[in-house]
């Protein structure tokens, strides 16, 4: 019994230290050079073997999904490179692709049928000698760029491990000074669609966690009252019906992890308190009672906590409360305002802003207050929102005049203007769909 | 003792960085954290690899995939001191990826 014990053991010990006998390499950092170099070819015509106009904005599209994207560096491509019509894997000319420098490459065809375009799109490793995607889409031929979208998601999840966010949509505010619309947008700004047209002034959209609904304010009967519009089909949103009728001020709603129940600050009793509506009833009951402001409530995903800004210390900070016991823990101490809190959908991370000399900074905190970064600093910086997958975040900034909506790497890295026009603010980043 | 052998130990370190040097590995908030890789990678005397295989898989294609592109990347790696280049081509080199302190 012994001896057979021992026997156990000496073989265990010798199975265990296997690795450490082996000749034994440890790689746990990766390059310092970060980005992921990528060969992206022209989409070429199938039917000319050629590359054209169409060609040159498909092509552009997806290069700047993947500079958006923030992991990429692009590689040029030579023209022969492109024109070469054959996609096949058992085709591929792997050295030439090697020599581009491109860890991996994207080839791409397209045919026009009709009113329908056909786009066939692969991503290869050159040194693996593999493809990563193969994919063919058949849309309506303005609806290229969708197509387009997915397949940039497609190669974020070969080369992540998680699928990019480009079928996603933002919400803002946009429009003259008094007249800000509320839209709703494609993460590149492309495709700008109206959910109202009141020539008020609306602000402040959230989606619901299913993006078939958007609440947000709107002085369109005078007062800052709350309205919601459902989406009808793909783009299209219905007439936005009111929420509130208090006549006072009603601002910054955000819908609870479930989408049953929806917070908001309201004036209805006087000072500005956080209020929680149950959506089916339409009864609102107070979660905070103090003097001086209460703003800007975002719920933490698991639901367990609201985040929000108050003026109960003096200057606008940031305080946690858990729902369930009411406790309320401050989580910011420096800083003139602090505000707009959103969540990392992990929910261990805080994007918030604050104001030092009177200027807006996105930064960052872990959810308990600790480890906060300055994200931005150029310009003035506001209303942070994460991405579904926590590795974006847009916010509006007014560095380039007016007011623009940017999208930065959760780390503040790689800053990129989505829209030009100077006119949007107030962002919410939804859901990923299911289409 | 293997970890006191001073030929060992600088081979190890050198493998180590010129490896590091070739793994472009994108990250970020994702939930997917914690992933390792183990590799058996045989090497000629000229460092050359003859052949890698996966020991262990992590589990994610993505990650799997980039430890590979890191290894054809790498090669040829510096060529292993006399004593280690008979073991090297036998048994191979045991290669870890990870990334379990990597990134957020």
């Amino acid at each position: 019994m012994k001896i057979r014990f021992f026997l156990i053991l000496t073989m265990l010990l010798f199975f265990s230290s296997k690795a450490q006998s082996a000749i034994y390499i440890l790689v746990d950092q990766f390059s310092p050079e970060n980005k992921f170099p990528i060969a992206v070819a022209d989409i070429v015509n199938q039917d000319t073997g050629s590359l054209d106009e169409e060609s040159s904005r498909l092509t552009n599209i997806l290069k700047h999904n993947l500079k958006l994207a923030g992991y990429f560096e692009l590689k040029t491509v030579p023209r022969s490179l492109s024109t070469n019509l054959n996609l096949k894997p058992e085709n591929q000319n792997y050295a030439s692709w090697d020599a581009t420098g491109g860890r991996v490459y994207v080839k791409g065809a397209y045919r026009k049928k009709g009113s329908k375009i056909e786009l066939e799109l692969r991503l290869f490793d050159p040194q693996l000698k593999i493809q990563l995607v193969g994919k063919a889409y058949k849309v309506q031929a303005d609806e290229a760029h969708r197509a387009i979208h997915r397949f940039a998601d497609e190669i974020m999840l070969a080369l992540t491990g998680e699928r990019g966010i480009f079928s996603t949509k933002i919400a803002a505010a946009c429009g003259s000074k008094g007249k800000e619309e509320i839209v709703v947008m494609n993460v590149d700004g492309t495709d700008r669609v109206y959910v109202t047209e009141n020539k008020h002034f609306n602000l402040s959209p959230t989606f619901s966690p299913d993006g078939k609904e958007l609440i947000f304010t709107s002085y369109r009967s005078y007062f800052p009252e709350l309205y919601s519009s459902r989406a009808r089909g793909y783009q299209k949103w219905k007439k936005p019906k009111r929420l509130t009728f208090n006549k006072t001020l009603n601002i910054t709603p955000e819908f609870s992890p479930d989408g049953k129940s929806l917070a908001f600050t309201s004036s209805m009793s006087g000072d500005p308190e956080i209020y929680l509506m149950d959506l089916s009833k339409r009864e609102s009951k107070p979660l905070t009672q103090n003097i001086g402001i209460d703003i800007s409530p975002t719920f933490s995903p698991d639901g367990r906590y609201l985040v929000f800004a108050s003026e109960r210390r003096g200057t606008l900070h940031l305080f946690v409360k858990e729902l369930e016991t009411n406790r309320v823990k401050r989580l910011t101490y420096t800083g003139y305002q602090n505000d707009t809190p959103s969540f990392s959908p992990r929910g261990d991370r805080l994007a918030y802003i604050k104001s030092e000399g009177g200027i807006f900074n996105v930064y960052s905190m872990n959810a308990d207050g600790t480890d906060p970064r300055q994200l931005t600093s150029i310009g003035n910086n506001e209303n942070p929102s994460f991405s579904p997958d926590g590795r974006y975040l847009v916010f509006s900034t007014n560095r380039d005049g007016g007011s623009n909506l940017y999208l930065m790497m959760w780390d503040g890295s790689n800053q990129m203007p989505i829209t030009n026009d100077g006119l949007c603010k107030t962002p919410d980043w939804g859901n990923r769909l299911q289409d | 003792m293997r970890a006191r052998d001073p030929g060992y130990v600088a081979y190890q370190s050198r493998v180590r960085s010129h490896i590091i040097r070739n793994w472009v590995r994108t990250h970020g908030q994702s939930n997917k954290t914690h992933l390792k890789a183990r590799l058996q990678v045989k090497i000629d005397k000229q460092g050359q690899i003859v052949s890698k295989n996966f020991v262990k898989k992590s589990g994610d294609v993505s990650f799997d995939n980039s430890t590979l592109r890191a290894l054809s990347k790498a090669s040829p790696l510096p060529a292993p001191p006399e004593s280690l280049a008979a073991e090297a081509l036998r048994e191979g080199l045991i290669v870890d990826f990870t990334d379990r302190v990597l990134g957020n």
